[in-house]
């Protein structure tokens, strides 16, 4: 072997070794988030009260803020809105009041992760400005001639039951509250 | 000079004597001087914004802010704001020129391939340097743009959240953001550029490349500096006149329908004609197809029969600046059109105004300023309002404006505790109207004892014919009114209370005005004292209203938390929600006494205003008040 072709092998390995040295640990920082999102989608989503039930009417569409624990980077901010439920109660409640049902849906356009708010039209129950998001009342996409659906899927439900407060007996909503990825017809939980 | 020039030509073999100008003299000739200039302004400025900058959630607006309160930092961030503008319209226009002009041939592809590779940066750049002010918008703005990144099959997702930081957008997006839009950009950029101008230096423009033959009396040098001059002007007087803008501070009550930049409005119009699954199509796939097709555009050229000529580029230029202007002009005439975008634009910009007001007056405190939008009265308290009490109280001013209750059962609370508003109570038609009792069954009928005060006691006079008596009575009721509102302390009414402090009464010359007024409130002229607690009297019990510090405010507050207290209604009311009977941090409150306070403050209108604000400022801040309501 030449002493020429065993110093060029020893430059490259040197390179090598040099680029492995920071793009290691840089790679492994840089996708460090995407670990953290898996871990964290895996998760089972807490019921979180988030309205008294007796502020709810039989079919009206209310909005709640859904309060929790936000983690941001370093910075922990407790009791803080995570994010915002419409929610409707589908009939008059009974002598037991978790009997009743409600409907939650996330208020996140799964198209782009815009706000969708209350539509005041027939054709449409919730509407998202940002892109002329259109869904039915039960959160589904609304299908109309000469309309396409930005949307990949409709609005997401969210699993919603009464509780009776054991101090108080109050009747509280209480809602599996999670975001989703949006932007996919199928429904992924993020953090 | 001459001596240092050669001293630099020798040790680096630049040349910087005057090479002979080949090429006529052109104004779009100068499009590079001053993209090249402009390119300095942004540099310069950016470096000195970064000096004063803190990418976190919380700092961002607020570092933002505090550079636009600075001396100079202002116009720093307008200088920066109409450069960046300006080099989105000049460097597109620049690489048009060469395109159009054929300035890519002869030599030139390695240079124009760079100059094309700019065009993505500066699009990074945008996209990057956009949501670092950390506006309300700026997260926005953020979610909608890395969602769509993450529309790229296969690795958008992933590349979302690397990018975010995690799933969500925060401050560890604002970090990344930041040191590709401050570190990695400007490297690359400048990498670009310098590469772009070594070679068109190397291979100067030739003769009959313009087009124009024809002989002009002003050499290039010339057009040169009076083009960079001219824009240099231009770009100081939109820096000063318009500043750079500083939207709305991260506000989880705000409604937002987030805009792309004017710049980006055509992919986000191209984008509606996609359906969702191939609108990676739209914002990526089209695009990074026109910068490649860019890219290979020297070589299309010189090896693709019937692509080289002038009429090819110049048909292609024209189709891609009409597209792009239709493409813009559509969603920006519908958001014309839309009375609602304009809604939200008009209540992000009065949040802005007061977000700047409230830190520019208070500081902006560690938990950002969205804090200071959480503890104004003016903001938070109506918001609270509208959420807890306009479900029956209305809040509607004499000239119709206001929040209107969704089933009015309850008092109208505009101006709650004032002389007008006391009044209402003791004017028979308006007691048991819906402006206060009406629609309550308990209280608004002729059975109620206050009602049939009002409406059947109150102003029975001796000789209701005599003009002279009646006059007196209203001048009783007229104190008795003043006294009673005074025990409100409403600072917008201070000034009137003050003077009938030290006023003499109409009825009795010897007393103030307040003094007659507690007299005839507590005596027998009017009587209140019969059923209600004021002065040193004692009420009469259960379902009246203590008059004592009537609405000021800790029995406003006192009177939320819970109004079955003995001191309001005992048992006796029969629809108001009892919002903090718990003791102070119980979980069963509805509201904390904090909020209670913020709506309270709202209600008797005491918010931090501008020091000493102008009759024309006092009408802005009306105007506020005004549209909030509305």
């Amino acid at each position: 072997m030449q002493r020429r072709t065993v110093l060029g092998a020893m430059r490259t390995a040197a390179a090598g070794g040099w680029a492995a040295l920071v793009g290691y640990p840089a790679a492994r920082f840089l996708t460090a988030p995407l670990a953290d999102a898996q871990e964290a989608a895996s998760a089972d989503a807490p019921f979180r009260r988030v309205e008294r039930l007796a502020r709810l009417s039989p079919g009206k569409i209310s909005v709640a803020p859904v309060r929790g624990d936000k983690t941001d980077a370093w910075t922990v901010r407790r009791d803080v809105a995570i994010g915002r439920v419409f929610l409707r109660l589908e009939e008059e409640p009974g002598d037991d009041p978790t009997g009743v049902t409600v409907s939650a849906f996330n208020t996140i356009c799964p198209h782009s992760g815009c706000q969708v708010t209350r539509a005041t039209t027939e054709e449409m129950t919730f509407f998202c400005g940002c892109h002329d998001g259109r869904f039915g009342e039960d959160g589904e996409l609304v299908e109309a001639p000469d309309y396409t659906h930005p949307s990949p899927r409709g609005l997401d439900e969210l699993p919603a039951r009464v509780e009776v407060d054991d101090a108080t007996g109050e009747a509280w909503v209480a809602v599996a509250f999670q975001d989703f990825v949006v932007g996919t017809a199928e429904k992924t939980p993020r953090s | 000079m001459n001596a240092v020039t050669t001293w630099v030509e020798s040790r680096t073999g630049w040349t910087f004597s005057k090479k002979e100008e080949t090429a006529p003299a052109s104004w779009s000739r100068s499009l590079g001087p001053i993209c090249l200039t402009l390119l300095a302004a942004v540099l310069a400025s950016g470096v000195l914004i970064w000096s004063s900058y803190a990418p976190t959630a919380e700092d961002a607006w607020a570092s933002t802010h505090y550079l636009e309160t600075a001396p100079g930092g202002a116009l720093l961030r307008g200088v920066f704001y109409w450069a960046t503008h300006a080099l989105l319209v000049f460097y597109p226009a620049y690489l048009l020129r060469l395109f159009v002009t054929g300035g890519y041939r002869n030599g030139r592809d390695l240079a124009w391939v760079a100059a094309v590779l700019i065009l993505p940066v500066l699009v990074v750049f945008a996209v990057t340097g956009n949501p670092l002010t950390g506006s309300a918008k700026a997260f926005a703005q953020l979610e909608v743009e890395t969602n769509i990144l993450a529309t790229q099959p296969v690795i958008g997702p992933a590349l979302r959240t690397v990018l975010n930081g995690g799933g969500s957008v925060g401050t560890l997006t604002l970090t990344r953001f930041y040191v590709l839009h401050a570190v990695v950009m400007p490297a690359l950029g400048l990498l670009l550029v310098s590469v772009h101008i070594w070679q068109i230096r190397r291979f100067p423009e030739g003769p009959g490349q313009t087009g124009s033959e024809k002989k002009t009396n002003l050499d290039q040098g010339t057009r040169d500096l009076l083009a960079v001059t001219a824009a240099g002007i231009a770009l100081f007087a939109m820096a000063s006149r318009f500043g750079a803008p500083l939207e709305a501070p991260p506000d989880p009550g705000l409604e937002l329908l987030p805009r792309p930049e004017w710049y980006f409005l055509f992919l986000f119009e191209l984008r509606t004609y996609f359906p969702p699954a191939l609108e990676f199509v739209a914002t990526q796939v089209l695009p990074g197809a026109v910068i490649g097709l860019l890219v290979l555009w020297p070589w299309l050229d010189r090896y693709v029969p019937g692509i080289k000529f002038f009429a090819v580029r110049g048909v292609l230029t024209v189709a891609a600046l009409a597209g792009w202007a239709v493409l813009t002009a559509i969603p920006v005439r519908r958001d014309i059109e839309d009375p609602h975008v304009a809604e939200v634009a008009e209540e992000s910009e009065l949040i802005a105004e007061r977000a700047v007001f409230l830190a520019s007056t208070l500081g902006v405190p560690p938990t950002g300023a969205v804090t200071l939008l959480e503890e104004d009265p003016l903001i938070a308290g109506e918001r609270l309002f509208v959420e807890h009490c306009a479900g029956c109280h209305s809040h509607v001013a004499p000239d119709g404006h206001g929040i209107v209750a969704a089933e009015s059962s309850a008092p109208n609370l505009h101006r709650v505790g004032s002389r007008e508003w006391v009044r209402k109570w003791l004017t028979c038609g308006v007691i048991d109207s819906p402006e206060l009792m009406g629609n309550t069954e308990a209280f608004g009928t002729e059975d109620d004892e206050m009602v049939d005060f009002t409406c059947n006691w109150l102003r029975d006079v001796d000789d209701p014919d005599d003009p002279e008596i009646v006059a007196e009575r209203e001048q009783i009721i007229d104190e008795a009114i003043a006294a009673l509102s005074a025990e409100a302390k409403l600072s917008y009414q201070a000034a009137l209370d003050a003077t009938a402090a030290d006023t003499p009464a109409g009825s009795d010359e010897d007393m103030t005005v307040l003094e007659a007024g507690a007299e005839h409130l507590a005596g027998f002229d009017i009587g209140c004292t019969d059923c209600h607690a004021y002065g040193e009297e004692e009420g009469g019990g259960e379902g009246y209203p203590s008059l004592v510090g009537y609405m000021s405010r800790d029995y406003m507050i006192d009177m939320i938390a819970n109004i079955e207290d003995e001191r309001f209604y005992g048992s006796t009311n029969d629809r108001m929600p009892l919002y903090a009977v718990g003791p102070e941090g119980d979980p069963n409150n509805l509201l904390t006494r904090k909020q209670i306070g913020l709506i309270v403050d709202w209600l008797r209108e005491d918010w931090l205003r501008p020091a000493e604000a102008s009759p024309e400022e006092e009408q802005a801040a009306g105007d506020v008040v005004a549209t909030i309501n509305d």
